[in-house]
């Protein structure tokens, strides 16, 4: 095992070659509502973690024989199962606890889903479809934040630890787009602080996930496909719309929509996963 | 298996970057031939029409690296190596196959990029991103039909056998072409104009696009079940192997 101070140079190199074109490309094309005005840079952004994993692993002569670019070991079928069922039923849970407790003025048949089920269907196939399709802008990222990051990191502090820091740095890399939005929008009273504050517990949360869907597996395509789907599969929208195309009545400021109806599952879930790796495995008696 | 994979990657690193060269030709090209008709009215369907019509180019040339990357390996001597190695028959060709699958993502990586350059230097979009993954699951499809047979009779016989059939359906499409029903392709302008009255009825875009999402997501058993047909076949295949 290298030393820590090797491993911290090795963090520093790898994070100041993700940050710094998508920092770049953040603030240059920034359209100061959480998007980038530049469609090709835009489409890059998430192939930087990656980039900078590759260059990191050249420069310091690691090689890739830790990248996990493998299938997997043997039985990581059901892991890229879960890969794939997480993304599918996270909407649905967020749309279940939107209508039975944020909604005012509708039910989910009148949801822009529920109203026009064909259609959300094939939203949900076209998304899961592209999704696969599209999986190396997801390895684009897990290659570096799972691949990379958090196994440094655990060289340095625990397990659950690394994947805290991992979440923490990954909310951050968006930094420069969530000061102006991103995921969250603007309006609401504590903007934009309220913004990083959900995005990093959403990204620790995932972290856990990703870093558990990884490690079972020993290889980060099942946290790419998961990561991707979570992007492309996104039907939730479809029901905090009525058929029209107008948003419901809410409970709450629309800052808290998302974060009630989704974040219940995405936390609960980052706590079993956190749990799961944190468990030390049990060495056989007699040995 | 990231032996294997890392093998895939060394053999073919120049063919996927003669890819690349023409690659960049082929994606700069179209995207200047639309912007020279900028100004024009119908720049929309001009620009999906010709960013089309490459994409399914690229996808085709793609087809061919994948397509080759069994040659070569078709030896009894490296067939009966792999078997004895630890990753064993299921490694070797499951790294075939993931290479294939990553190529083909890499291939839509690359689409997605000139899409969106596209969409940058035009100022719209072309609204071909579903075509893009249509046209990955097609490609998915192809490879997963032809290396059973590749693995069971070798790259010549295996590519034989791929001629000869897509040669029957060429001949069934002539046969067709010539006694069947051809009405709805009898003058090439109102064959566009219902292709377009088509895409712009909702209720059949939603069901077309049901089936482009269960037709599209079908392909992905179906490459998985080929992979352990070819991981059955490959020692009776290695038996026809040249020494």
């Amino acid at each position: 095992m290298p030393s820590k101070k090797k491993t911290i140079l090795r963090i520093l190199i790898y994070l100041v070659l993700a940050f710094a074109p998508a920092f770049a490309i953040e603030l240059i094309f920034s359209d100061k509502q959480g998007d980038v005005t530049n469609a090709f840079w835009g489409a890059t952004l998430m192939l930087y973690p990656a980039i900078a994993s590759i260059i990191t692993r050249l420069v310091t002569k690691e090689g890739f024989r830790d990248a996990m670019l493998g299938f997997g070991r043997r039985g990581s079928a059901k892991y890229y199962a879960a890969a794939v069922l997480y993304p599918l039923v996270l909407p649905f849970v967020g749309a279940a606890i939107l209508h039975l407790f944020i909604v005012k003025n509708g039910s989910v048949s009148d949801s822009a889903f529920g109203s026009d089920v064909v259609m959300g269907f094939a939203s949900l196939l076209i998304g899961l479809a592209s999704g696969i399709a599209t999986l190396f802008h997801g390895l684009g990222e897990e290659l570096g934040w799972r691949g990379y990051l958090t196994p440094k990191l655990e060289q340095l502090m625990p397990t659950p630890a690394a994947v805290a820091v991992t979440g923490i740095i990954w909310a951050l890399w968006h930094g420069p787009l969530l000061a102006y939005g991103y995921n969250f929008g603007r309006d609401y009273d504590f903007f934009p602080y309220g913004g990083f504050i959900a995005m990093t517990v959403m990204c620790i949360s995932w972290s856990a996930l990703l870093t558990w869907l990884t490690k079972r597996t020993d290889s980060v395509y099942p946290a790419a496909l998961c990561h991707m789907l979570i992007d492309t599969v996104a039907v939730f929208l479809l029901f905090a719309y009525n058929a029209e195309g107008e948003y419901f009545e809410f409970a709450v400021p629309e800052f808290w929509v998302k974060i009630l109806a989704l974040f219940p599952m995405i936390i609960a879930s980052g706590a079993v996963c956190m749990v799961l790796i944190s468990r030390k495995k049990k060495v056989p008696s007699g040995t | 298996m990231t032996g294997y994979l890392y093998k895939e990657f060394k053999l073919n690193i120049r063919l996927v970057l003669l890819f690349l060269l023409t690659y960049i030709f082929f994606s700069v090209v179209p995207i200047f031939t639309v912007y020279d008709s900028k100004d024009d009215d119908t720049i929309g369907q001009t620009l999906t029409m010709i960013l089309g019509a490459f994409c399914v180019f690229v996808f085709i040339t793609a087809g061919c690296i994948q397509s080759g990357v069994f040659s070569g390996d078709d030896r009894k001597k490296w067939a009966y190596f792999v078997t004895s190695t630890p990753s064993g028959i299921k490694g070797y060709i499951g790294a075939k196959y993931l290479f294939t699958m990553l190529f083909a993502m890499f291939v839509v990586t690359l689409e997605t990029l000139k899409l969106a350059l596209a969409e940058q230097i035009l100022g719209q979009s072309s609204g071909l991103s579903v075509l893009i993954a249509a046209m990955f699951y097609v490609q998915l499809f192809m490879r997963a039909v032809e290396y059973p047979l590749i693995v069971r009779f070798g790259t010549k016989t295996g590519g034989m056998v791929k001629i000869t059939a897509v040669c029957v359906i060429i001949l069934a499409v002539i046969i067709y072409a010539l006694f069947g029903d051809t009405s709805a392709f009898a003058s090439m302008d109102t064959f566009w104009e219902r292709m377009f009255a088509f895409v712009g009825d909702p209720d059949k875009l939603k069901k077309l696009l049901l089936w482009v999402g269960v037709c599209t997501l079908a392909v992905l058993p179906l490459y998985y079940l080929s992979y352990r047909i070819s991981v059955k076949l490959y020692l009776k295949g290695a038996e026809n192997y040249a020494k």
